[in-house]
């Protein structure tokens, strides 16, 4: 049989081999007769019956979820459990049941198609999610309404391929016998998704067709790396996948090892390894591979794509959130960094010639005070629960940080009059990507607390280079003397002055760049979560007294 | 709300401290305790749109009306226990919902 190769998009990363298992759900009846009133009563009975053994599935995914993922993924099962009580969903499918004599799989089709619109029309976009808790649990009801759901028996390296997985669906099957899951509907947030994530099993969505039913049981390979699930695999295909499989495996093990070693070189030089995120889940990944902190945490995520600004307590929980999770090591909180190229709700700016010249960055924060009162006081609050410290963007001059600045210590006497717990004296910092600010290091350095360097916008700007313009993607070096020259400065003066500085940039974790780095004088470098482990590696066979030499070669 | 009873009518306002606002465990808790009274309970949002009504008891019809942080809502029973379930609703809300969720 020659293989089959069926694609989708990855949900949850990874590969898995093992056989294919077709999960299918009744379809859903579109026809809407009327029951005969003599039918009414065995129909609510019916009904109340797929309502009890609803209640039972929520209640041991729920157990069986707060067991193998946690509480914060159990708590979407309370949630379903509620419903079950709630008398605008199952008091108004009763009703339509006794009153419109409509069978039971059709009322809970028309009152959940309802308050599943109704909830499409919020403006919380936390609230917009929930029609699919809604649209869960319906779904429970009509499966329940067919037969009692138990859970299905596996066979060991199960690849479960459905139409649609739920939440409840991943949280009753035997996640022990799972390598795999694929569907062929569910949104990359749907709470299946998050629970696969959560308990590391490879995933796919949007499968482009489901598998004939006569390939059950047929061997397969889920690649969710690559968005593919093959049928019948040839044996190349599949000493592929083992391979992969291997070498993830070992990598896992490298992490584990690796992750409360600090990064030495031979010669016994530390080097400060930290992790730049840019949502909250991103932080409990920078803890499991080893952060000593968060060199950078962008907000921008909080800002950018929505219809009204974050408020004050939102932003909050999220700063919370990530200190907790870093819990007590030091977390850097930039502050808003957009500009007129990406649309901001309740910000309007001029059409800009050139928009990284323009008002962009603490620019834009210092034109808008109020948004930026809003994110300093929820930092200040957050401060409270860890060692949080904020950074400012796009600094150009001392005059920018002494406004911003005097901003903060406006909002920390607010604070402080209106009796809120907050950290006044919480560290103060800057980004150095203008050239400018590189170049007066010596002068800005007494104003702040601490500087790093984002070497994304620092060689745009030093080489006159738009880096995402193709045709200049040979100039765009970011190894050039010119920004070598400028970072050796930044380390320097920061040594000099007893000021903590670091890279925060792409190149900080840009393994054939990091020699160079140490060399020129860094002790501390942000990058991406997954790189961390790589780069303790690497720095642990380094000598520093090699790369200072070898640094020094290339400014001279 | 059966005949014979005292028909008795109870409202309060008041302002949601709790920073979750009335979601996630706090309408849990907030539909539980409204739920255990016989009384008609409705919720309005004051600070969002003071015509909508919604069902206390009903966790989807309260999560509708969007109530966060410093909102101010309006509770309005009507029944026999109409006293009790304001004063036991406006306790919870006042307490920022640190009681047992029974």
């Amino acid at each position: 049989m020659t293989a089959q190769i069926i694609t989708g998009t990855s949900a949850s990363e990874g590969i898995g081999i093992g056989q294919i298992v077709i999960y299918r759900k009744p379809k859903r009846s579109a026809k809407q007769s009327t029951l005969d009133p003599d039918e009414v009563k065995a129909e609510q009975r019916r009904f109340q019956e797929a309502v009890e053994r609803t209640r039972e599935q929520i209640a041991r995914a729920r157990a069986a979820t707060l067991e193998r993922a946690g509480p914060d993924e159990a708590a979407i099962f309370d949630a379903h459990a509620l419903f079950l009580d709630d008398p605008s969903f199952i008091g108004e499918i009763e009703r339509q049941i006794e009153e419109q004599r409509l069978p039971a799989g059709a009322a809970i089709e028309s009152v959940s198609t309802t308050i599943e619109a109704t909830f499409a029309e919020l403006e919380d976009p936390y609230l917009r999610a929930r029609a699919a808790d809604v649209r869960d649990v319906a779904d429970q009801l009509l499966l329940s309404l067919e037969r009692d759901q138990t859970q299905v028996e596996l066979a060991d390296n199960s690849i479960i391929v459905a139409d649609e997985l739920l939440a409840s669906d991943t949280a009753l099957l035997d996640i022990s016998k799972i390598v795999g899951l694929a569907s062929s509907s569910g949104s990359l947030t749907s709470h299946a998704v998050i629970l696969a994530r959560a308990l590391g099993i490879p995933m796919l969505t949007g499968l482009e067709r489901l598998p004939d039913e006569e390939l059950a049981g047929q061997s397969a390979i889920i690649d969710a790396n690559d968005g593919t699930l093959i049928i019948n695999p040839e044996p190349n295909q599949l000493a592929s996948a083992q391979e992969q499989l291997d070498a993830r495996r070992l990598q896992q093990q490298q992490i584990d090892e690796l992750r409360d070693v600090m990064a030495t070189t031979r010669d016994g030089q530390r080097i400060r390894l930290t992790a730049n995120i840019g949502s909250v889940a991103e932080a409990e990944l920078a803890r499991d591979h080893g952060a000593e902190g968060i060199g950078l945490f962008r907000t921008e995520f909080l800002f950018l794509d929505r219809p009204e600004l974050p408020s004050e307590d939102e932003q909050y929980e999220a700063y919370r959130r990530v200190a907790e999770i870093m819990d007590g090591k030091p977390v850097i909180i930039r502050t808003l960094d957009a500009g007129g190229d990406k649309p901001l709700a309740g910000v309007t700016l001029e059409d800009e010639r050139n928009p990284f010249l323009g008002v962009r960055g603490i620019r834009l924060t210092l034109a808008y005070p109020d948004l930026f009162r809003t994110q300093l006081r929820a930092l200040l609050r957050a401060a409270g629960a860890g060692d949080i410290w904020i950074m400012l963007p796009m600094v150009a001059t001392v005059d920018d940080v002494r406004a911003a600045r005097q901003i903060v210590d406006e909002v920390a006497r607010e604070l402080q009059d209106a009796g809120l717990d907050h950290r006044g004296d919480i560290p103060i910092g800057i980004m150095i990507e203008v050239p400018s600010a590189a170049i007066a290091i010596d002068r800005l350095l007494p104003e702040v607390d601490f500087v790093s360097i984002g070497t994304n916008d620092l060689v745009q700007y030093t080489l006159a280079v738009d880096r995402t313009n193709a045709a200049l993607a040979g100039q765009y070096a970011e190894l050039d003397v010119a920004v070598l020259r400028l970072i050796q400065t930044v380390m320097t003066a920061a040594a000099e002055a007893g000021k903590h500085a670091a890279i925060c940039g792409e190149l900080a974790g840009d393994l054939t760049a990091i020699p160079t780095l140490i060399g020129l004088g860094t002790r501390d470098l942000s990058m991406v979560p997954a790189r961390v482990v790589h780069a303790k590696q690497l720095i642990n066979d380094l000598k520093f007294t090699e790369v200072r030499a070898q640094a020094e070669s290339r400014i001279t | 709300m059966s005949e014979g009873k005292s028909q008795r009518i109870a409202k309060a306002r008041v302002r949601i401290g709790h920073p979750a606002g009335l979601h996630a465990r706090p309408a849990a808790l907030f539909v539980q305790t409204a739920a255990s009274f016989e009384s008609t309970i409705q919720i309005t949002n004051l600070t969002r749109d003071s015509e909508r009504q919604a069902d206390a008891k009903s966790i989807i019809s309260l999560m509708t009306l969007g109530v966060e942080h410093d909102h101010e809502i309006e509770i309005d029973a009507e029944g026999s226990d109409a006293d009790a379930a304001v004063e036991a609703l406006r306790s919870l809300v006042e307490g920022d919902f640190n009681g047992e969720g029974g």
